[in-house]
């Protein structure tokens, strides 16, 4: 404990220990040490003040809030809404710690936010802030897009709420609405979300943010839906916010000062990567891998020399069940509450999600009685009902995968449009596909009598080679080539995604490229050029191990392309703060 | 009752529920619950079973939270509705307030470090206090009574303050002690005193609502005392309100009109303010000529002071300052307001001067919505401009004068000969004496002096030669107390009793509503327990509780301008919603006070004349100022109204840490942006001669080319900073440095 030549302390009372971490014999006020801290544990003081008095059902604080929201409930074709003063706001951010407070959320939880606005000229500078919640749309997309039906436009108030107990935890609706409202709270794997206290309006109290606003910035009042829509027909929300048409805010943002047209959110040119959100990319990728396993083996089968029945065969139809297995049971990790996760066909009507869902489970289950049957069944390649079996999965997997390319398509992300994310999933399809029937040839050679699999590289199989070559290629030049976004003039939501992947996810980027042109060029073309030349064959006789080291690498830059799918975007919001927030 | 009964579930089946759930254990989270007590709707899970008032910890705007207590405990607040103060509202710091007691590194057993080089681990208060206690006798002993010092805070109650000046000069025998007030509040003490003969801030926050014209100096209000910026806009006459700032500020913004004046510039303004009011006639030649003292000599002072020549210094064309000054002449109630802006400057006791000037030749003072009103830092800068025995002695005395001596000790029942005649050294003259190993000891009570004191670099190696370091707060974890030998647990806000005294002199209650963590004692009993060790507990027997030592210190203030004898204990001040001072016995016997009470209304001042004096001095440079090599002016100031001071409280919300950038940031103007060849929310690096930080760039527009800003709440600014101080005040100068400002490699 003590380092020698340091300087000791001296203590002057005889028999004292030096300091230490238990006492030796107390000193003469141990006493009173021992009454100040019981006198500290006590907390009855306060006790002889009194307490507040209760004063009847009206609120001390309504007087300052009663003319900030409406006399009455809205008519037909009206609903309640935000109305936000900018003049008065000044980013004092008291309505998020009221909001906060008086809701009782979670520790980092908070339903409102307060952005900064600057702009303007060197003569009229201008600092704007704006105080944000839920909008509570006229076309919610954070509705439309639950798969559970977690979310409720109350039909008299227009307000959206969001039912906790019904909630799955897909955060889908994080996705789906444009302005970042829906707050995903891990420790209940819900989200939640600003519900403009509607508990409180009903009883004539003002929301949490009107009471605490000391500039009476922020009121609720009635407004016409046809107005709002007008409103958001101009295409002008408030600067910096993304477009409105996509969901019609209600919130309706007010001030008399005329704001200049070079207004950037603080945090305009800030980028941050997103959650990678793994189990959903694993999910993807498995998935797109069966079904492409599936309908490359039952297209082109008999022209890469797949026999039906076969052990290969039969292998490729297990391969497909294993991985839509294990990529659906992986998305479940993705669920706040998987245990709910039967519910998502409810959505069926609005939501890709839940159309995703209710596919992909018939997938699995057509896949199941599938190989189920090819096990049981002798002969099965020839019974019609098999044939129905596999086709039908396959249709249902080619259906779960558009589907799933329309869950990100039908998100305010550029990053995720359809010929963004559809060229990626098919892509990816197209590469495994016939990387899992070659994998499937590696895995039965051993069992087949009179066949292996560099016989099997040399003849049919330079097909699929060729296949894996040419998709991979294509789908990384894509991939590279986006990165010119990186020029775009404007700093938009894409420009900003490859500001990210020649940034911070640099490495993860290289690491996707560099696996892609390994597994699906440099060993595919090595394994093509070997077989040209009839004196070595030496990666050939290799290509047993070969092959599979290959399939990883190209399974594993998948992954890390769908990694990026979801690290790489740029989320819509609506303005933050400066610095890094 | 769970309100939400419009929530109530139709009675639905077990299975619909299962498929179709629209209530349940999720949604109970959320359910509200009439509060009670006026509360309105509160968390059902922080449904209070008593209610009751106390004032916020953080600012010297002296808000009232009403605290939520369960079970005798506290488990929310709300912003008090009645409380003439705030009314009904709080800052986000002040709806954190509890929140931050919570944090895991709070300091829950002293921490002792047994050698220089080894780490500081616990121990029992028992040790700590015999340790603390002999280390610093001895050095006494070997280096004599001027060796030990402590360095105070403006935020513990005036109870505790008093106890530790008393305690630390007449106990223990030191000399030299000083406050973090300094570095906030001392210019307007200094101005003050020097120009009405008392440290009184003569206004009560109703003239922010009977103003006309408000004139804002080095004031982002909006940002720094969001609560006042209400009681601006609830001023119904429209008033005009200018703000006197080298920055676009919030305030700046949301003001009708803002003067960008050149930094370090704002005496000369002033001056040719008050010039063109004389050129003009624009004054109230009758006040003037009954109520101050000096007026002639100033006018003869302002001839060179004209807009004309002051306009290429202050960057403000003459045009503007006619207009300003026609505005002050036109205006009916006229008010002056100031903060850090003009406090931390090299020449701020006369720039606050500058402005009490202003306010006394247009006789706007002691009327409402009129004065030249500072707005004070911390919870209790006021309680300590007159508690804390350090510059003042206490109650607001002069340690030179035999007469206060006597009464005070009388007051106190002490020997007289404890009061020493002697004046203590200012913050940073105590830190020069321990830089030259005269001053060997210290103990430093609830402030973070190595994140918050000028030139960081300088202090650190200050501190590092000291002996013995005892630092006294409520986290273990502040930049001062890592360096500590000796970090004694204290028990924060809302963990003890006692008094705060706000920017308009209104004395407000703190209240005991949470359990301190460990080991933790008020700082009060700390106090205490040191005097016991020492051997000078004695002389604090009638010391008992925080409400005894209340009445004590009414006592040292009879017949003081401060005089609070009329208010009864602590009980009147629950009930009254806090007194304004002064509030005499004389007061108390024609009725209770009344709520919102100025200054000056006789228009007497507290001279023994009864005249203000208007004081003036030829305006100087700087001690740095920009050149070829550090071409930026840095200017420095609050950067969130979330962040509070060096963040040791505020960084523990996360709530509040969600609210503010969570790094460094510097805002910069686009064109010299281009110039560098910055690209907005690029790295940067900032020199200045004493150190380098690097930060994220904010291009605005709200600063000037020529003018970089970085907010104080980051440790690293501090780096950068000039030591220079207000002679008469002795205040550091944080609001402007020269520093040169290079893009970095792309991050």
């Amino acid at each position: 404990m003590m380092s020698p030549g340091s300087r000791s302390l001296e203590l002057p009372l005889a028999g004292r220990q030096p300091a230490g971490n238990s006492p030796a014999t107390p000193g003469p006020f141990a006493w009173l040490v021992e009454d100040l801290l019981w006198e500290q544990r006590d907390l009855t003081a306060v006790e002889r003040f009194a307490s507040l008095h209760d004063q009847g059902k009206v609120p001390s604080q309504s007087r300052y809030y009663q003319d900030l929201i409406p006399l009455s409930k809205p008519q037909a074709g009206q609903q309640y809404a935000f109305e936000v003063d900018l003049d008065s706001c000044t980013g004092c951010k008291a309505c998020v710690t009221a909001c906060h407070s008086l809701n009782g959320l979670d520790d980092r939880e908070t339903w409102r936010d307060v952005g900064l606005l600057v702009g303007g000229t060197m003569e009229q500078p201008v600092v704007q802030h704006v105080t944000t919640a839920c909008h509570h749309c006229l076309e919610p997309e954070c509705l439309h897009g639950c798969p559970v039906k977690a979310y409720e436009k109350d039909p008299v108030t227009g307000i959206v709420k969001h039912l906790d107990d019904q909630c799955i935890g897909c955060q889908y609706c994080v996705f789906k609405c444009p302005y970042d409202v829906p707050k995903y709270n891990k420790r209940l794997g819900i989200v939640r979300k600003c519900d403009m206290c509607h508990g409180r309006l009903a009883s004539g109290e003002a929301p949490a943010c009107v009471q605490a606003c000391p500039n009476r910035a922020i009121k609720i009042r009635v407004v016409d839906k046809r107005q709002v829509v007008e409103d958001c027909e101009s295409n002008r929300f408030v600067a910096g916010a993304p477009e409105p048409q996509f969901t019609l805010p209600s919130t309706n943002y007010v001030g008399k000062k005329a704001l200049p047209r070079n207004l950037l959110p603080a945090d305009f040119y800030q980028v941050k990567p997103q959650p990678a959100h793994a189990p959903l990319a694993v999910m993807l990728v498995l998935t797109q891998l069966s079904v492409g396993a599936l309908a490359t083996g039952e297209f082109l089968g008999s022209a890469v020399g797949l026999a039906p029945g076969g052990l290969a065969w039969l292998i490729s139809h297990w391969l497909a069940f294993a991985a839509a297995l294990a990529g659906i049971a992986t998305s479940v990790l993705h669920l706040g509450r998987p245990l709910y996760a039967f519910r998502a066909f409810l959505g069926l009507r609005k939501s890709w999600m839940s159309r995703e869902i209710v596919l992909f489970a018939g997938f699995l289950v057509s896949l199941a009685v599938l190989n189920g049957l090819l096990v049981r069944l002798p002969a099965a390649e020839a019974n019609p009902f098999v044939h129905f079996l596999i086709m039908a999965s396959i249709f249902l997997g080619a259906a779960g995968l558009i589907c799933g390319i329309m869950i990100y398509h039908d998100t305010p992300r550029p990053f995720w449009a359809f010929p963004r994310s559809g060229f990626k999933f098919l892509l990816t399809t197209a590469i495994l596909g016939p990387a899992g029937l070659l994998l499937a040839q590696v895995l039965a050679a051993p069992l087949m009598s009179g066949a292996d699999f560099p016989t099997y590289l040399q003849a049919d199989g330079r097909k699929l080679l060729w296949l894996i070559l040419a998709f991979t290629s294509l789908k990384v030049v894509y991939e590279v080539s986006f990165l010119r976004h990186r020029w775009d003039r404007t700093h938009n939501p894409l420009r900003k995604s490859a500001q990210l992947m020649t940034g911070p996810l640099l490495k993860v980027f290289s690491a996707r490229v560099v696996f892609g042109l390994m597994g699906g060029v440099a060993l595919p073309l090595l394994l093509l050029i070997d077989g040209w030349n009839a004196r070595s064959h030496g990666a050939l006789q290799a290509s047993s191990l070969l092959f599979p080291f290959s399939f990883c690498l190209l399974l594993a830059g998948e992954l890390l392309e769908r990694l990026l799918f979801f690290m790489a975007v740029t989320p819509p919001k609506m303005p933050g703060l400066g610095g890094e927030a | 009752m769970n309100s939400q009964m419009e929530e109530a579930p139709v009675q639905e089946s077990r299975l619909l529920s299962l498929i179709q759930a629209k209530s349940g254990p999720l949604t109970q989270e959320l359910s509200l619950t009439e509060g009670n007590f006026g509360l309105g709707k509160v968390p059902t899970k922080a449904q209070p079973d008593f209610a009751t008032k106390m004032v916020c910890g953080f600012c010297s705007t002296g808000c009232s939270l009403t605290v939520h207590m369960k079970e005798g405990r506290a488990v929310g607040l709300t912003p008090s509705s009645d409380y003439p103060v705030n009314l009904g509202m709080a800052c986000p710091k002040g709806w954190e307030a509890l929140r931050v007691l919570e944090a895991p590194d709070r300091a829950s057993q002293p921490l002792l470090r047994r050698s220089k080089t080894s780490p500081l681990l616990p121990c029992d208060l028992d040790t700590a206090m015999t340790v603390m206690t002999s280390r610093f006798k001895a050095i006494l002993q070997e280096h004599g009574d001027e060796a030990v010092a402590f360095l105070s805070t403006g935020q513990i109650t005036s109870e505790e303050m008093a106890f530790l000046g008393a305690l630390t000069k007449f106990g223990m025998g030191l000399v030299h002690g000083d406050g973090n007030t300094r570095q906030c509040m001392a210019t307007s003490v200094a101005a003050y005193k020097q120009s009405f003969g008392f440290d009184a801030p003569p206004y009560t926050y109703a003239d922010f609502e009977l103003s006309d014209v408000l004139i804002f100096a080095g004031s982002n209000l909006a940002i720094a005392h969001p609560i006042l910026w209400e009681r601006v806009l609830r001023n119904p006459n429209s008033p005009r309100t200018i703000v006197i700032d080298p920055r676009k500020t919030e305030t700046a913004m949301a003001a009708t009109d803002h003067v960008a004046l050149a930094p370090k510039s704002d005496l000369q303004l002033f001056y040719s303010i008050a010039q063109v009011l004389v050129r003009m006639g624009w004054i109230d030649r009758e006040f003037i000529d009954n109520h101050t003292e000096g007026f002639d000599d100033f006018a003869a002072f302002l001839a060179d002071y004209s807009p004309e020549q002051t306009a290429g210094f202050t960057g403000i064309k003459a045009e503007t300052v006619i207009e300003l000054a026609k505005t002050i002449h036109q205006g009916k109630r006229v008010s002056f307001w100031w903060t850090m802006g003009v406090n931390q400057g090299h020449e701020a006791t006369r720039t606050a001067q500058a402005i009490i000037n202003l306010a006394l030749m247009t006789g706007n003072i002691g009327k409402p919505g009129t004065g030249a009103n500072s707005i004070t830092g911390q919870c209790n800068a006021m309680g300590s401009r007159l508690f804390s025995n350090t510059t003042n002695l206490l109650g607001g005395h002069d340690f030179l004068n035999p007469e206060h001596r006597a009464k005070v000790a009388a007051a106190l029942g002490i020997e007289v000969e404890r009061v020493k005649a002697r004046n203590s050294l200012a913050y940073h003259e105590i830190l020069d004496r321990i830089r030259e190993g005269k001053i060997k000891g210290l103990w430093v009570i609830a402030t973070n002096t190595a994140h918050s004191w000028i030139d960081q670099r300088a202090l650190l190696e200050t501190f590092s030669k000291l002996d013995f370091l005892v630092v006294q707060d409520m986290y273990h974890s502040t930049e001062t107390a890592r360096l500590a030998d000796l970090v004694l647990p204290a028990a924060a806000w809302g963990e003890k009793e006692g008094t705060f005294i706000n920017s308009e002199r209104r004395i407000g209650l703190v209240k005991k509503v949470s359990l301190a963590p460990g080991q933790a004692l008020s700082d009060f009993n700390l106090f205490k327990l040191v005097a016991e060790y020492w051997g000078c507990g004695h002389l604090f027997r009638a010391w008992k509780t925080p409400e005894a030592v209340f009445q004590i210190l009414k006592e040292t203030t009879r017949n003081l301008p401060c005089d609070i004898t009329g208010i009864r204990d602590y009980q009147m001040l629950d009930l009254m919603n806090g007194i304004q001072w002064p509030y005499t016995q004389k007061d108390s016997q024609a009725g209770p006070p009344t709520i919102e009470r100025r200054l000056f209304a006789d228009r007497r001042f507290y001279h023994v004349d009864g005249r203000a004096r208007i004081l003036f001095e030829k305006p100087r440079r700087p001690g740095e100022v920009p050149d070829s090599e550090f071409p930026y002016w840095l200017l420095t100031g609050r950067g969130t109204a979330a962040q509070w001071h060096t963040q040791t409280r505020t960084g523990k919300s996360e709530v509040l840490n969600k609210l503010s950038p969570q790094s460094l940031y510097v805002e910069i103007n686009p064109v010299n942006a281009r110039e560098l060849g910055i690209p907005p929310g690029a790295r940067v690096r900032v020199l200045s001669r004493r150190g380098s930080v690097i930060a994220r760039a904010q291009l605005s527009h709200a600063i000037a080319p020529g003018q970089i800003f970085l907010p104080m709440h980051y440790a690293e600014t501090n780096r950068l900073t000039f030591s220079e101080f207000d002679p008469y005040s002795k205040q550091p100068s944080y609001k402007a440095c020269a520093v040169r400002v290079e893009p970095l490699a792309a991050s």
